[in-house]
């Protein structure tokens, strides 16, 4: 009996020692995930000390004059860069309040489609959108909006309206890029609604029949209020996405006609800092907008933690 | 059985009708682009192209494909996907087998501190400028690995498989272990198999990304070397001057030219979607799994 025992803790004890001898494998497969995150994350973090130097590419990092914050006091009294992050606030909370809306909009109709291929077809063709690149939505709406040979200018006309210039006008750039945004993902971000929706117990709507309440009382009563920790969790993650008005969309969409009001910080740090060589400015404006996207997506998650006990990790 | 009220029978009807119209609505755009690059120079010159091909013809793709540039960038766009696609899952699925074990016993020492430096990774970066002078400082410009290294490694993915790495039941790979398997046995053997559905989700969503992706191609590349989605965003601009005058029939085959260039870029995507579709709400549902 003794023997038995003692061979099982012998067993196990040899079992521990072969393991942590094995778990030095274990530093070697993480490794390539460290080096890699490492070179083209850490590295480039490094670089944003050219934020504070006047960076010139033959004098390198090292070489370069500093310049304390000069970069910054240029950024928020040059007219066009404060422009630029107004524009870049402005796009992103359009989209985030009529994408929320049409999302949560959809997501509710959709749950009521009783007939299974109607269900099925209609998500299998809304969802396509999203997978499909800017470049090639680009090219897309740039035919179909075209003011004088576009199909949906083409429709006004026929209609008796006038023609509309939707990617040269700065007031209708700025309809087309929520639009269009909004067209892209509602679908596809209806998924997360569609799931909580999904959770949500029969019974109570069974129990608000029985007490004669229609569907519209049970949507206000029921389905709104069990949405409401997804619909919390959803906006306060998306507070970190305020200073990202869609670098691609815009990118793929705008032109020196709408710069007014379509230029946003990513397509301002291109072309002024990277084509136009002002590396140490981009670079400077690119760290403020990422300081307060970390702000906010700190800020956010424990909002949303406090809020509806959402953690990532 | 309640009888279902008229108000009610109403509701469904309108609300199907317009859950179709908006169906509609995601897909009439590419209908209407598939249709010009089908038709007749006269038909699309005269705007009267809608959703259906009138003349139908494929000279537009002849001629899209005659461009020695477009095969090039395909061909690159095809090396660059599946590179990163290879190593990704690689590298990815390596890291999240290593953090799925976490701290204790079996796992790694500084777990918490390797986590926090992957976290930190995802929240913050260098931005566009230092990232871009760092590429070239390693001699990697209009190199393909200027398209694949910085990407692989991805937090949200390495996020998503570990969670599907932690959901294993633990019984599995102490036999393993027992049984004399080292670390890559287990992972080869018994994780990779058992989690082919966050694999497959997780390979399509990089295909997609990578197949997509055009920034990289337009700062990193030459004009000459250049992916498919960078090169067709440089053959794609908004017409900035009002093309009143006169349109001339070249032109107007240039409309049906570049809609074939546009579809040609879309194709891979297209053909995917169905795959797709199967697999990116159970990818989300996944993802969405925490212990």
């Amino acid at each position: 009996m003794q023997t038995v025992i003692q061979q099982e803790t012998i067993k196990k004890k040899r079992e521990r020692i072969v393991r942590r001898r094995d778990s030095w494998h274990l530093y070697l497969m993480i490794l390539p995930a460290i080096v890699l995150t490492l070179l083209f994350v850490y590295v480039p973090m490094g670089g944003i000390v050219m934020a504070f130097q006047e960076y010139k590419p033959y004098l390198g990092i090292t070489g370069s004059k500093w310049v304390g914050l000069d970069q910054f006091v240029f950024l928020f009294e040059y007219p066009d860069s404060s422009q630029v992050i107004w524009n870049t606030l402005r796009i992103a909370v359009l989209k985030l309040f009529f994408g929320t809306i049409a999302t949560l909009t959809f997501a509710l109709l959709i749950n009521e489609v009783r007939k299974k291929w109607v269900r099925n077809s209609v998500q299998t063709f809304v969802f396509l959108p999203h997978f499909l690149s800017w470049v090639v939505l680009g090219g897309i709406f740039i035919e179909l909006l075209d003011p004088k040979n576009g199909l949906v200018n083409q429709l006004l006309g026929a209609l008796g309206f006038e023609s509309i210039f939707f990617l040269g006008d700065n007031n209708w750039f700025l309809v087309t890029v929520v639009g269009t945004e909004v067209w892209k993902e509602f679908g596809y971000g209806s998924i997360i609604f569609l799931a909580a929706l999904a959770g949500i117990n029969p019974a109570l709507y069974e129990a608000a029949q029985l007490d004669g309440a229609n569907k519209w009382k049970q949507m206000w009563h029921i389905t709104l209020p069990s949405l409401v920790p997804t619909i919390v969790v959803c906006l306060t993650l998306s507070l970190s996405q305020v200073l990202n008005a869609g670098f691609d969309q815009i990118f793929n969409l705008y032109n020196p006609l709408v710069y007014a009001k379509g230029d946003i910080i990513d397509t301002f740090v291109y072309r002024i800092g990277l084509i136009g060589g002002n590396y140490s400015f981009g670079t400077a404006i690119g760290l403020f907008k990422s300081v307060v996207g970390l702000i906010l997506i700190v800020g956010g998650y424990r909002l949303a933690y406090k809020v509806a006990g959402y953690k990532i990790f | 059985m309640q009888p279902i009220p008229v108000s009610e029978r109403w509701f469904h009807i309108v609300n199907n009708a317009f859950m179709l119209f908006l169906a509609a609505i995601c897909v009439l755009p590419l209908i209407h682009v598939v249709s010009i690059s089908l038709s007749s120079s006269p038909a699309v010159a005269s705007n009267s192209v809608t959703f259906w091909p009138i003349g139908l013809n494929f000279y537009s793709y002849e001629k899209a494909l005659e461009d020695d540039q477009l095969i090039r960038s395909v061909w690159i766009s095809v090396q660059r996907t599946a590179l990163s696609l290879g190593l990704g899952l690689l590298v990815n699925c390596l890291a999240a087998y290593v953090l799925s074990k976490g701290g204790g016993r079996d796992g790694i020492a500084g777990y918490k501190g390797i986590v926090g430096f992957f976290i930190v990774a995802m929240l913050f970066n260098g931005g566009m400028i230092p990232t871009y002078l760092l590429v070239t400082k390693l001699g990697l410009y209009n190199s393909i690995w200027a398209l694949v290294l910085p990407s692989v490694v991805n937090v949200f993915y390495l996020i998503l498989i570990m969670n599907f790495f932690k959901a294993l039941p633990k019984e599995l790979e102490e036999a393993a272990f027992m049984d004399g398997a080292n670390h890559w046995q287990v992972f080869y053997r018994l994780f990779l198999p058992l989690s082919l559905p966050v694999l497959a989700t997780v390979g399509l969503f990089l295909v997609v990304m990578e197949w997509n992706e055009w920034l990289m191609g337009q700062i990193y590349m030459k004009a000459d070397n250049v992916p498919l989605s960078t090169f067709l965003k440089s053959i794609i601009a908004v017409p900035v001057i009002d093309a009143s005058n006169a349109a001339d029939a070249a032109k107007m085959n240039n409309r049906s030219i570049s809609s074939a260039q546009i579809l040609i870029g879309a194709l891979p995507i297209l053909l995917m979607y169905p795959v797709l579709q199967r697999f990116f709400t159970k990818g989300i549902v996944i993802g969405a799994v925490k212990e």
